[in-house]
């Protein structure tokens, strides 16, 4: 009975960090979002009371000043294209592309794997410049086109790592099986192969969906007025003649997370692991 | 229906040569059982069947066809899986339904089809549960499931039923010889286990480090072992080894153990004083009868009900009899049997080629 008791104890010191844990967490990730979201419901002049005030009636006039009088609405068009479009070509091109790395042999195999590592690895800046003078080279300067081209380039290695494993991971037996029961090679790939990958497939996008959703340095570089980014749209709000414009910041910054947290929500569903338990034994 | 036919085909593994130039002919509707010891290269030689691996070298025809160069698909066989292989996506029904929505049969069709499989596999209350929620004789099941529902020219089958319970196993060796009966599509069966190859198959082939050591009906396998290797794998209890020294005297040629003893011989002309090794089986050492007697004392009595098993000592080498079960055997107690000279097989020592006519 002693062990017994010593079990429950040590299963209560277990909740009790468990939920010290929850609570740091919840401190760190969430309480800045939450001030970030108090600051954007608030007057100028309630931004800058010290102390600041704990309880105010919220304003929009912040999301009002945004929405209305900025180029918010276009950089915001601007970031959910290049992130769209970066996101579905990056997957294009990682996932047939992991596939072949896991499944097939061929040579220069390995230097190709270390190849894409080391691009990932590299400050994006020294990948940032070169792309800049190719850009201007071919008449892409200060084109969407150019940004789609740059986060698809740095997050193709992000997916195939990620990607490659996955599928190396499937029991080959799987598509066999398939093959025998009368699927081609593609078809395998469709019924069999994509839909155990899935979590794989959705880890990868939110990789490179967060890539472009909130890169700066690439945008600030690669973009003019008319094709920047929000988080280059954010960035011109601070300083300038009239200083820094908290409640726009903060306003425009909870708008550019809304979408962030929808796609989460919509697929933290799929990311369910030991989906092909049970398959092999 | 078909036919299956390989003409010297050999598989390597990089440097690994895994089949060596194997011949063998499969006829139609032929029920066919691959036996050998792990690693022999039966699964390999299954999947060249089914072409998933491809053939270093030889050719494999299936009915008319050389399919050397097809697809798994294009071949129309069925295989189930040593591991399963099973869709962790899918359920029982929709796994077991595969292969017919490919082809694109009707959904009535399809369900007709997979709950006459689930039934005959006991897996009706099963079938809209996923594989990871089976347990490991549900899913070998499953596996059979999937290739039982279909129409195809050969089946293949890799130890299906190597996870089943005793009972479970030789209710479903029943079920698929009645299904064989019924249907009488080309089988290919690799298996562990003896008795179902005996019972199953009409044809047995043994197969040892990637070369065919005999085949042929499982009677004639088992009287007449090709080689010392055959004798000893099929069989069980496994047939008694005894290192022996040819000879004759006027009656007939005879063999002589180191002790001494003299074990009269049948269907072979011994040149004095070659060494062979003798092998007779257990269960054909009598009691009574005419033949040369063995006298020892036994070391262990292995009941096993209607049979029992004596292991006695003869001259200093453990030599096993099957006796019935009614018999009163008390280890430590002398034991003696007979063996009959038709019923010891002789081969080379060196060889390991059977010397008896065949
Ligand atoms: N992909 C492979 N690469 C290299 N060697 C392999 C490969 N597949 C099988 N082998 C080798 O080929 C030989 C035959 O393997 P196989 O799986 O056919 O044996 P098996 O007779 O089915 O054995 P078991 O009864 O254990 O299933 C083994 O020595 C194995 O190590
Ligand atoms: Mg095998």
């Amino acid at each position: 009975m002693a062990g017994f008791a010593r079990g429950k104890r040590r299963k209560l010191i277990g909740n009790v960090l468990t939920y010290v844990g929850l609570v740091t967490l919840f401190l760190v990730f969430v309480f800045p979002l939450l001030w970030i979201v108090g600051i954007s419901l608030k007057t100028r002049e309630q931004i800058f009371t010290n102390p600041p005030v704990f309880f105010w009636v919220p304003t929009f006039e912040n999301y009002v000043q945004v929405l209305t009088q900025s180029d918010f609405l276009a950089s915001f068009g601007n970031s959910l294209m290049v992130t769209t479009a970066s996101v579905t070509l990056s997957l294009l091109i990682g996932i047939p592309a992991s596939y072949t790395f896991a499944r097939f042999r061929f040579p220069g195999q390995s230097v190709a794997m270390i190849t894409l590592l080391i691009m990932r690895m590299l400050p994006p800046v020294a990948i940032l410049l070169p792309l800049f003078v190719l850009f201007k080279a071919v008449g892409l300067s200060n084109t969407l086109a150019s940004v789609i081209i740059a986060y698809t380039t740095f997050s193709l290695p992000l997916i195939v790592w990620v990607m490659k494993d996955y599928f190396a991971n499937l029991p080959k037996e799987l598509e066999e099986a398939a093959y025998i029961d009368g699927a081609s090679r593609m078809l395998a790939f469709r019924k069999i192969v994509l839909p155990l990958a899935r979590p794989g497939i959705v880890t990868a996008a939110i990789l490179s969906l967060l890539l472009a959703w909130n890169d700066f340095i690439f945008a600030a570089i690669l973009t003019n007025n008319a094709t920047r980014t929000s988080p280059v749209l954010l960035a011109s709000y601070a300083g300038g003649e009239t200083g820094t414009n908290w409640g726009a910041i903060t306003a425009s910054g909870v708008l550019v997370v809304i979408p962030v947290i929808i796609f989460s929500m919509i697929v933290q569903k799929h990311l369910v692991q030991g989906l092909s338990s049970g398959t092999v034994k | 229906m078909a036919s299956v036919q390989m003409t010297g085909v050999r598989k390597s593994f990089g440097a690994v040569d895994v089949i060596h130039s194997l011949d063998l002919k499969i006829e139609d509707g032929a029920f066919v059982a691959l036996v050998g010891p792990s690693g022999c290269g039966k699964s390999t030689l299954l999947r060249m069947i089914a072409g998933l691996e491809e053939t270093t070298g030889g050719e494999i025809s299936i009915g008319s066809r050389v399919v050397n160069e097809l697809t798994p698909r294009e071949r129309n066989i069925a295989m189930v899986f040593q591991n399963y292989a099973l869709y962790p996506h899918m359920t029982v029904a929709e796994n077991m339904g595969f292969n017919l929505k490919l082809a694109k049969k009707s959904q009535a069709e399809i369900e007709t089809r997979v709950a006459e499989a689930a039934r005959m596999l006991g897996l009706t209350p099963l079938l809209d549960r996923r594989p990871s929620q089976l347990s490991g004789g549900q899913r070998q099941r499953v596996a059979m499931g999937r290739a039982v529902v279909r129409n195809p020219q050969v089946f293949l089958f890799d130890e299906p039923l190597s996870n089943l319970d005793a009972k479970l196993r030789v209710q479903m060796r029943t079920e698929i010889k009645a299904l064989h009966q019924k249907v009488r599509t080309t089988s290919v069966y690799v298996t562990h286990d003896q008795i179902e190859a005996m019972t199953l198959a009409d044809h047995i082939v043994v197969m040892h480090g990637g070369r065919i050591e005999q085949q042929g009906h499982p009677m004639e396998l088992y009287r007449k072992p090709a080689n010392l290797f055959v004798a000893g794998f099929i069989g069980t209890p496994a047939m008694n080894f005894v290192e022996a020294i040819g000879g004759s005297d006027d009656r007939g040629p005879l063999a002589r153990l180191s002790g001494g003893e003299a074990i009269r011989v049948d269907g072979v002309r011994l040149e004095e004083g070659r060494p062979v090794t003798l092998g007779f089986r257990p269960e054909h050492l009598t009691a009574r009868g005419s033949g040369t007697r063995l006298t020892g004392s036994a070391r262990f009595v292995e009941p096993t009900g209607a049979l029992t098993h004596v292991t006695f000592d003869v001259g200093g080498r453990d030599i096993v009899a099957v006796v019935d079960g009614e018999n009163q055997v008390t280890a430590g107690e002398a034991f003696e049997a007979t063996v009959p000279a038709d019923l010891v097989h002789v081969f080379d020592r060196q060889s390991g080629a059977r010397l008896n006519a065949l």
